[in-house]
């Protein structure tokens, strides 16, 4: 599916400081705009501000200054529940460790995101597309790595929301396991036309992305197009 | 690292946890200046008794007997193992104050009850000496000292006059002085009537001459001038003699049939009550700050054990880089130590202040004569080192896990089980010290929020173990506390409403002709119902066979048998016509003025030849329903053998019931009464007992209302006790509660700011932290009750005594406000954690490893 012209998320001057003695610019007055049906691969070293880039856009975090809208609404306007109303409905999280609840079950964890959204009709769907179907049942503590992130991928999915943002989504995982969950974000751009913003400071992921931003020292550094990405499923590192 | 650098880390680390520091050492400053407070001030009082005694050579052994002269205390006085010996007249006769005040405060003429005790003219006795606080002691005939509770009520003093009511006229009598006993510190008229209003009977000390003269028509020829009817002796406590032995000696003088009581000094009742409030106090001294430091220490495992996990990595860094072993010990071990000073400190030295202050108001209140503020610096540090070791003991099992981590181990970061290389790597969940928690999916269709509560419940079993004991400690606090006074309520409530239910009591020097008592006193205007019946001082025994039997009038001998014996009151009752299959609310409506009831207040009649016995009575001799008794009249009266009915219940004191002419046939009283009972008419109280005080040959009237106001006066006391009790109560529960719902947060940092993530709004966040903090509050209030329950049993049990019978009742009332006030107290101790969560930083804790 071809990325729609309009943009999903935009930034505009967005800039953050995170400190009171002692002043970091994590992210330096940046403008930029992610549009439906990307898949945009955010590269940077340790420090480059690609985390606090999606802590904005996530609603995680406020900025020092400038805007941050999503599907059109500017985040800085919201107050702490309407942004969590926000996040509930219009993103989906992907975390380096998981952030599973351990004392729930694979199936409870995405029922604890589908209940919040009403969309518990897709649980069994969205299990069964992960490849999970049959593990439902079991505590996080019971699954692989790899099949805890892909608890945590039908957890962001099931509310069907139009952005995922994932955090180093193969940091904690073996190269086959992170190849198998690339595929899963890869399929949630190409299938369910969702935008996807990858964070992370593998390389090789870039091949991957439809944009590569490369960021350093809180400023973008490259923004580039790719109309040729390869699948996940050939990607080497 | 150097140890400059661990100091200001350990001062960080306190401020960085100062909310739950401060739990801690709330906790633990109350049970230490609890203890200190309370075990300091039972010392001083304790020794403020005892040296009030030993300086008032107060006897050790006092006996009640028909007749002692002074020959036969010389012999006794001879005895070996006896110091000294002394003799006195006692005797409880009517005197008049003329200027008095009377229950209600009027100022007037007051009959009361006055309990001679005779002393030497012009000396004080070698034994049983007395302290003259006003005045001087009396020298001349007509002088009298008056004890300081009577006089205080009175307005008497040096100079005052008092009338002694006798068959040939009021004998005045001039007060010398005002003076205190350590024998009538707790001025009690009987083991069952401790509770005297002070308006209607005192001591009074008369030289025997004076009473001798005064009260000639009342005493055998002799009496108070070379013979009495109390001796009282000192042993020699060098000769070591052994106290039984002596004391058999001493009757072997007297002859044991002229023997009516031998007391020895610690169970004179006015000295037994003393005492019993101080045990009362010691038990308070030991047993609830062992619920405050108990906490604290569970507190501070908790905080020091969380400390030590969050801590690993840096814990691994410091030993990499040299830190030894008992330098990580030593880091943590003094945290541990800091908290523990922090509230055993102040707590020490408030209860030191506390505990001086809290002896000498009591002893004001008591009139001690002789007050000791005694600091025993043992019983500070005690309390220091318990406070202190309260903290220190899990702070230091906590530090030793520190100081055995291994370096390399310590700063591998923990990985949610199962992640990592090699697919399928499958393992049970761990807890955060690596300890395996089974866990399994509910199979009850539950709402997810109440699984998750649930479950993270089982994830910490000791946390949550721990708190719900706290929970329920706080439960026992409040019901074991309000449950003594509920049970103190219903207690007054069935002596006032079921068993007493006059509003005055007459009482006449002799008995007289029961229709003349009737006459007289229905012919004063207000009284609106009277009975006349018998009251008469008796000893029971628990009759070793023989006897007559059957259910024919009680039969009279004339032989004591050998055995326990207990002095107390026998009451003949008239019959009322009770129907004997009476249940329920008719078997609980009072039917005459005085009612024999037991602990669930339904009356208890008793039927020919049976007499119904108090059941500390009961226990004290060994009888059970269906035995015989024997009661012989005092002091030298005749005996009658009756079958022991149900047991009844007495509040306070005790007694014997049988009907009245069962009592008149055993004791020749035929046709006679000593005691009316009247009610009177609205509004018309005071009229009929001042008409009532000039009746000829009346010993005292006594109200019942002032004995329900005296009652309720104590009731009022013990309310402030219950209010402090409350608080302690609260502070334990929001200490425990605020430290679990802090700790939960803190640990599930992670898991929080997920679920905030993925689009959780905070109050819901909330809800779920208060659901799993109001299970564990439920099930520290269901372990609770039970404990409470028994808890308030054993204490009852404890303070039971032929002195005072408390029936064991908690009203639903005190149940719901415990059970409301923990709820509460949950609910405000958790808000500092749901604010934290409220104001997460999402993007910080998200990210945070486990």
């Amino acid at each position: 599916m071809p990325p729609s012209v309009e943009p999903l998320v935009r930034l505009q001057e967005a800039e953050k400081t995170y400190g009171t003695d002692v002043k970091i610019r994590a992210l330096k007055p940046t403008d930029l705009e992610f549009r439906r049906g990307e898949l945009v691969v955010v590269l940077g070293p340790s420090g480059s501000g690609k985390t606090t880039l999606l802590n904005l856009i996530g609603g995680l975090d406020r900025p020092s200054g400038g805007r941050v809208f999503v599907d059109g609404v500017s985040l800085g306007s919201l107050d702490p529940e309407a942004l969590a109303d926000f996040r509930r409905d219009k993103v989906g999280f992907v975390f380096q460790f998981f952030n599973l609840i351990p004392s729930l079950t694979a199936r409870e964890n995405v029922e604890l995101a589908a209940e919040m959204s009403g969309t518990v009709d897709r649980i069994d769907p969205i299990l069964e597309a992960v490849g999970l179907a049959d593990r439902a049942g079991h505590f996080p503590g019971q699954l692989s790595g790899g099949e805890q992130q892909r608890v945590a991928i039908a957890r962001a999915l099931v509310k069907d929301p139009p952005l995922l943002l994932c955090d180093e989504p193969t940091g904690a995982v073996d190269f086959e396991t992170g190849k198998a969950i690339l595929g899963l974000l890869e399929e949630a751009v190409h299938r369910r036309g969702k935008t996807v913003v990858i964070v992370t400071h593998n390389t090789a992921l870039a091949a991957m992305a439809t944009r590569l931003i490369r960021l350093k020292d809180g400023i973008v550094a490259s923004d580039e197009e790719r109309p040729s990405p390869s699948p996940a499923a050939e990607l080497v590192w | 690292m150097s140890p400059s650098v661990l100091r200001r880390k350990l001062l960080r680390d306190l401020r960085g946890q100062r909310w739950q520091v401060l739990a801690v050492a709330s906790v633990t400053f109350l049970g230490v200046c609890l203890f200190v407070a309370s075990y300091l001030a039972y010392e001083s009082l304790d020794h403020s008794y005892t040296v009030s005694q030993e300086r008032t050579n107060l006897a050790d052994m006092t006996l009640d007997v028909v007749r002692v002269t002074e020959a036969e205390v010389r012999e006794v006085a001879a005895l070996d193992g006896v110091a000294a010996a002394d003799w006195q007249v006692v005797a409880d006769l009517p005197v008049v104050v003329p200027d008095g005040v009377d229950p209600e405060g009027r100022r007037g003429r007051v009959l009361a009850e006055g309990r001679f005790i005779t002393v030497p003219l012009g000396r004080q006795p070698h034994l049983n000496q007395v302290v003259v606080e006003e005045g001087s002691y009396p020298d001349a005939a007509g002088e009298v000292l008056v004890e300081r509770h009577f006089a205080d009520h009175h307005g008497l003093g040096p100079g005052s006059t008092l009338l002694l009511q006798t068959p040939a006229g009021d004998e005045p009598l001039t007060v010398s002085g005002v003076a205190v006993s350590p024998e009538y510190l707790w001025v009690a008229r009987s083991r069952q009537d401790f509770l005297p209003a002070p308006a209607e009977f005192g001591v009074i000390f008369a030289p025997r001459e004076t009473l001798a003269a005064a009260a000639e028509d009342l005493f055998p020829p002799d009496f108070a001038t070379k013979a009495g009817n109390r001796l009282v002796y000192s042993l020699d406590p060098e000769a070591e003699a052994d106290p039984d032995t002596v004391l058999e000696r001493v009757k072997e003088v007297l002859g044991a049939a002229n023997v009516l009581a031998a007391t020895p000094r610690h169970k004179l009742m006015g000295i037994e009550l003393l005492q019993m409030d101080l045990e009362g106090l010691r038990e308070t001294a030991i047993a609830f700050p062992f619920f405050f430091l108990t906490v604290a220490a569970f507190i501070v495992a908790e905080m020091m054990n969380r400390r030590v996990d969050e801590e690993r990595v840096a814990i691994g860094t410091m030993m990499a880089t040299g830190v030894g072993r008992r330098a990580v010990l030593g880091h943590y071990g003094s945290f541990a130590l800091l908290v523990g000073l922090l509230g055993a400190a102040p707590g020490a030295a408030v209860g030191l202040a506390l505990g001086g202050r809290m002896a000498v108001l009591y002893a004001t209140v008591l009139k001690i004569p002789f007050v000791t503020a005694h600091v025993d610096w043992l019983v500070v540090t005690a309390g220091l080192a318990l406070g202190v070791g309260a903290a220190l003991a899990p702070g230091l099992l906590a530090a030793r896990r520190a100081a055995a981590l291994s370096p390399a181990e310590a700063m591998r970061p923990f990985v949610q089980a199962g992640a990592g290389p090699g697919p399928g790597l499958r393992t049970h969940p761990t807890d955060r010290t690596g300890r395996t928690v089974r866990t399994r999916p509910s199979k009850l269709p539950l709402p997810l929020w109440l699984r998750l509560a649930g479950r993270n419940l089982v994830r910490h079993p000791v946390r949550t173990a721990g708190t719900a004991l706290g929970v329920a400690a706080a439960l026992v606090l409040i019901i074991a506390t309000g449950g003594m006074l509920d049970s103190m309520d219903w207690g007054v409530r069935l002596v006032m409403e079921k068993s007493e239910v006059y509003d005055l009591r007459v009482a006449w020097l002799r008995p007289a002709p029961a229709a003349d008592i009737r006459d007289a006193v229905s012919g004063i205007e207000g009284v609106d119902r009277l009975e006349v019946i018998l009251a008469l001082p008796v000893q029971v025994t628990r009759a070793e066979g023989g006897g007559e039997e059957g259910d024919g009038p009680a039969s009279r001998t004339g032989e004591t048998e050998a055995g326990e014996a207990y002095n107390t009151i026998l009451y003949g009752l008239p019959a009322v016509g009770a129907k004997p299959a009476a249940t329920g609310a008719e078997a609980r409506a009072p039917r005459g003025l005085l009612n024999v009831v037991d602990s669930q207040g339904a009356i208890l009649e008793p039927s020919r030849g049976q007499v119904v016995i108090s059941s500390n009575i009961a226990a004290k001799l060994g009888v059970s329903p269906g035995d015989k008794v024997r009661l012989k009249l005092l002091p030298d009266g005749p005996e009658l053998t009756a079958t022991a009915g149900s047991l009844s219940m007495s509040l306070i004191g005790n007694s014997a019931a049988m009907l009245l002419e069962d009592v008149a046939a055993g004791f020749g009283l035929e046709g006679h009464a000593n005691v009316v009972l009247v009610t009177t008419a609205p509004g018309k109280r005071v009229e009929v007992r001042d008409a009532l005080q000039d009746l000829p040959g009346v010993a005292r009237v006594s109200d019942a209302a002032a004995m329900g106001d005296l009652i309720r006066t104590a009731l009022d006391l013990a309310d402030i006790v219950l209010w402090v009790m409350l608080l302690f109560a609260v502070v334990l529960a929001a200490a425990i509660l605020f430290n679990t719902a802090t700790l939960s947060v803190l640990e599930r940092r992670r898991e929080l700011a997920t679920m905030r993530a993925i689009g959780m709004r905070a109050a819901r966040v909330g809800w779920l932290v208060t659901t799993e903090n109001a299970l564990i509050a439920a099930l520290g209030l269901a372990a609770g009750f039970p404990l409470a329950l028994a808890v308030l049993r054993f204490f009852v049990r404890l303070f039971a005594s032929d002195l005072f019978t408390l029936p064991v009742h908690v009203h639903p009332r005190t149940v719901a406000a415990a059970f409301i006030g923990v709820g509460l107290t949950l609910l405000i101790a958790q808000r500092p954690s749901l604010r934290q969560v409220a104001r997460m930083d999402l993007a910080e804790s998200a990210k945070l490893r486990e």
